[in-house]
């Protein structure tokens, strides 16, 4: 046993931190603190014991305007806000990038999309969508209130920038949001994330 | 956004049904326009046709599969009753880098081809209308979606003639030409850990340089570029596994593609089915062919890795950490030989113990590896704390030989232990105590063949660790079963007191090579920190040699043992925090520090690479770097043909080289691999190196020499 658990440490102690990292889904979800378009810092942490929904957006970004323009992505920031679910929209795009925004930016564009998120995280250097990996937008990652990561991915199951085609996807964070809160297993833990890229500094 | 006075433009051409030239539509950063290989439709037969794209500069579109963003282009068509319109024959895609993230797709102007396959009975005169609704994506770095529907007239011509070529026809066939032509290779793909390999044979394999290869299923390959390397008549892509990869797809298809510099695209397509589930027996059709440690081609399938597995066992029974204690162990069953039937049963119980131990280890480590943790055999050397313990025991051991205490008969083995019945279960720790004390011996020396194992199925890779632990128990075994053996051996007697004395050195040799690992892996002062333990440990087992001289020791003698064990080990838990890590500097080297993003943008520039996998605890390694890579010879080299010598260090755990050695099939180091000039065929060099076959490679690689022979390690 204490080999087995020398041996766990040793391995652990030695993760490395490529540039774009890879969370996984049953592990710890990176912890982060970033400034929300209020200027106050919000962690991770701060919500332990909720479950958390990240969405990497770009309010300029087609695959954005698919969700928002549709009002999908605000009911179901409606629906899980309503439900306790704490949902943080994360912009890592760089300073002069397209779709950066500042805090002021940020909420006018909260206000006029009608945005039902509980923040609205700035991360002009990318640490966060580094360390998660981020890599489209919108790009979903859901937390339980354990910390650990249960689901990955696309925000729906059709692979379009065509909002006609969200009454027939699959929408996996709602469903994913619905598991969880039932007790069950996430059905659809990891899919492929579709959209733009998202836009890191260099 | 299309402008009016181009949509009117297909009108036109309607208008005009002789010459129907179709219309280009112009879309944001993208013009696009249908167009058609021939002047007229045949009867009867397929008609390519195809969607040409003009990208504006720093734009582009995507294939099948898109990569890390993005979306395939898609095409609907409107046809005739009694028409038929196949699938996009995409031609070969480009790996279009954005900052970290990958996307497969068409810069420039492309055509995507499409044959259009008319009824024999189609009417011969008239004029037919395609009708093609496209979507797509184009980026840059910011992305705009677009549609547009094209249409083209063309009149039909009866089945068997031959229209003259259209205008478009030279960029219609130029895509067609880059299509990915069909193989009948014989490819195999293994999934490793975090890992897809896939492992390509057949004539006529395309060389590697200029070559990627891009997998058409999206979810299952990294977007990354995969690692290609020609071994011997084999051609082996090996890529990390998507992030996003959730189920196997049945078969894996990928599509390799070879830029020339004149701007020539060749693509073939090979498939594989996706390896069946684990399953233990067999070899799968998916192993690598390419096994560590010596042993050439032949090795087929399990067979043969347990046979050398079983000598490898054998063999270990000579190593400097096990020499002495089993040996020992040996003498003392000369006594046993007047009880045959405690002999035999003590033998079986000692193997049991040494197969479990590996089997124990090996088991630790597969599990590891399948969470995804980048290790492979030796790893029980690359954590500073089990170094530290080994070398702990090393020393203890070495002071119960040197007489200093005794570790009771139980582990020396003599006949007292079979009297009192506690024979069998003594004898199974015994074995379990070989494989503990093999293990510094058995990663340096074993790795690499072990390395082959790791690449079997969960079941036969235990089995081959199985087959080591039989072969190192085998030589007490047969002492057991074979008592005329055991009557060879020498009389036990007062020399055996002497030869124990004699032993001991070896386990303080091995101690000391230890501690130098140690140091390597933590720096100077948590290392002094683990001596200064050591100190107290052998304080401690003094003590405890004294008390057991004595008749009755009082208690206070007892905590004192048991106070300096515990600040013996007190360091240990230090150890690690303390850990400066120790890597020596390039400065002033003929080496640099191995990354993967190194040798890729070596490789790129087309610079000869020798790659150097090593380990400070890897005996092999360092024999090598003496013998051949640290002459003034080879730096001579290396300057003269200005060949890069990158050095990975796998000392303590490193994804990074494991996933690398993983490529070569490899699971342990040494690994010596060189890359030639020009971007060639990477040559793997044999675990023995000699300054004269170092050279002789080098030779080649600075010559960018094309096709050099594929070496194996020797035996």
């Amino acid at each position: 046993m204490k080999l087995i658990s020398t041996l766990l440490a040793a391995a652990l102690s030695f993760s490395a931190a490529p540039l774009l990292a890879k969370v996984e889904v049953g592990q710890p979800a990176p912890g982060f603190s970033l400034t929300d378009s209020n200027g106050k810092t919000r962690s991770l942490e701060e919500f332990k014991g909720k479950t958390v929904v990240l969405e990497w957006t770009n309010a300029e970004c087609p695959f954005v305007k698919k969700h928002y323009g549709s009002g999908n992505m605000q009911a179901q920031q409606k629906d899980a806000t309503g439900a306790g679910v704490v949902w943080l929209s994360i912009n890592s795009g760089a300073p002069g990038k397209q779709g950066q925004l500042d805090g002021a930016g940020a909420n006018a564009l909260i206000k006029t999309s009608n945005g039902a998120q509980t923040a609205y995280l700035l991360d002009p250097e990318g640490k966060a969508g580094k360390a998660y990996g981020a890599k489209t937008t919108p790009h979903m990652y859901v937390i339980d209130g354990q910390g650990v990561l249960r689901y990955m991915g696309g925000i729906d199951s059709i692979q379009s920038a065509d909002a006609a085609d969200i009454p027939k996807a699959t929408q996996y964070v709602k469903q994913a949001l619905a598991e969880l809160s039932g007790g069950k297993p996430v059905s659809v833990p990891v899919s492929q994330p579709y959209g733009c890229s998202v836009k890191y500094g260099s | 956004m299309p402008t009016s006075p181009l949509r009117l433009l297909p009108l036109l051409a309607l208008l005009s049904v002789a010459a129907a030239p179709a219309a280009v539509v112009e879309t944001e950063h993208l013009a696009v326009e249908l167009v058609a290989e021939k002047t007229a439709l045949v009867a009867g037969q397929a008609n390519w046709v195809g969607l040409r794209l003009d990208h504006e500069p720093h734009w582009h579109t995507y294939w099948m599969n898109a990569g890390d963003t993005g979306l395939p282009t898609r095409f609907e068509w409107a046809l005739a009753p009694g028409w038929r319109a196949g699938d996009i024959a995409w031609p070969a895609p480009e790996r279009l880098q954005i900052g970290e993230l990958f996307n497969f797709g068409y810069s420039g102007t492309n055509v995507l081809p499409v044959a259009i396959t008319l009824p024999a009975d189609a009417k011969a005169g008239e004029t037919a209308r395609i009708t093609l609704k496209a979507d797509w994506l184009v980026c840059k770095e910011e992305c705009i979606p677009g549609k547009a529907t094209l249409e083209l007239s063309l009149p039909v011509v009866a089945a068997g003639s031959a229209p003259a070529d259209a205008p478009a026809a030279a960029s219609l066939r130029t895509a067609l030409a880059q299509r990915p032509v069909d193989t009948n290779w014989n490819a195999a793909v293994t999934a490793a850990g975090d890992r897809i390999e896939m492992r390509i044979s057949g004539s006529d394999l395309p060389d590697i340089a200029g070559l990627d290869a891009f997998a058409q299923q999206p979810q299952v390959l990294a977007n990354t570029p995969p690692r290609l390397a020609r071994d011997g008549g084999a051609l082996t892509v090996s890529a990390a596994r998507s992030d996003y990869f959730t189920t196997a797809p049945r078969a894996l298809d990928l599509v390799l593609v070879q830029r020339g510099d004149a701007g020539s695209v060749r693509a073939w397509r090979v498939a594989a089915d996706w390896p069946a589930a684990t399953s233990g027996g067999s070899a799968t059709a998916a192993a690598p062919s390419t096994p560590g440690g010596g042993s050439g081609d032949a090795v087929g399938g399990l067979g043969v890795a347990l046979l050398l597995a079983l000598f490898g066992g054998l063999v270990l029974n000579l190593m400097p950490c096990v020499f002495p204690v089993l040996s020992l162990k040996a003498l003392g069953l000369a006594e046993t030989a007047h009880a045959p039937g405690a002999a035999r049963r003590d033998g079986l119980a000692y193997l049991a113990g040494a197969v479990s131990g590996f089997v124990a280890l090996a088991a630790v480590l597969l599990a590891l590896r399948a969470a995804g943790q980048g290790l492979g055999w030796g790893f029980q050397l690359q954590s500073p704390l089990l170094v530290a313990l080994l070398a702990y025991l090393m020393v203890g051991m070495g002071l119960s030989l040197s007489g200093a205490f005794v570790i009771g008969a139980r582990l020396a083995g003599t006949g007292q232990s079979l009297a009192d019945g506690q024979g069998a279960r003594a004898a199974f720790f015994t074995g379990l105590l070989a494989c503990v004390v093999a293990s510094p011996c058995t990663a340096p020396f074993m790795g690499p063949a072990l390395g082959f194992a790791l690449t079997q199925p969960a079941l036969g890779a235990l089995a081959v660790f199985a087959a080591l632990g039989v072969g190192l128990a085998l030589p007490i075994v047969v002492l057991g079963f074979v008592p005329l053996l055991a009557r060879w051996l020498p009389r036990p007697g007062a020399w055996m007191d002497a030869f124990k004395q004699l032993m001991a050195w070896p386990l303080y040799l091995t101690a000391v090579w230890l501690f130098w690992v140690l140091m390597r892996q933590v720096g100077a002062d948590a290392a002094a920190l683990a001596l200064v333990g050591l100190v107290a440990l052998i304080a401690a087992l003094v003590l405890f040699g004294r008390n057991q001289l004595r008749v009755a020791p009082g208690w206070p003698r007892h905590v004192a043992v048991a106070v300096l064990l515990a600040l013996a080990l007190a360091p240990l838990s230090a150890i690690t925090s303390l850990a400066t890590r120790g890597g020596t500097s390039a400065d002033g080297e003929v080496w640099q520090a191995w990354t993967p993003q190194r040798l890729d943008e070596l490789r790129r520039a087309g610079e000869p690479v020798f790659v150097n996998m090593t380990a400070a605890w890897c005996i092999t390694c360092l024999a090598n770097e003496r013998v051949a890579l640290s002459s003034g010879d080879f730096a001579q080299r290396l300057q003269r043909d200005g060949i890069r010598y990158l050095k990975g260090d796998w000392t303590t755990q490193d994804a990074a080289i494991t996933a690398y050695l993983a490529e070569f099939s490899r699971s342990g180091v040494p690994l010596y691999v060189v890359y030639p000039r020009g971007g060639g065929t990477p040559e793997v060099l044999p675990q023995l190196l000699t300054p004269g076959l170092v050279d002789a490679a080098l030779a080649r690689a600075a010559a960018g020499s094309s096709s050099p022979p594929a070496t194996r390690s020797p035996p």
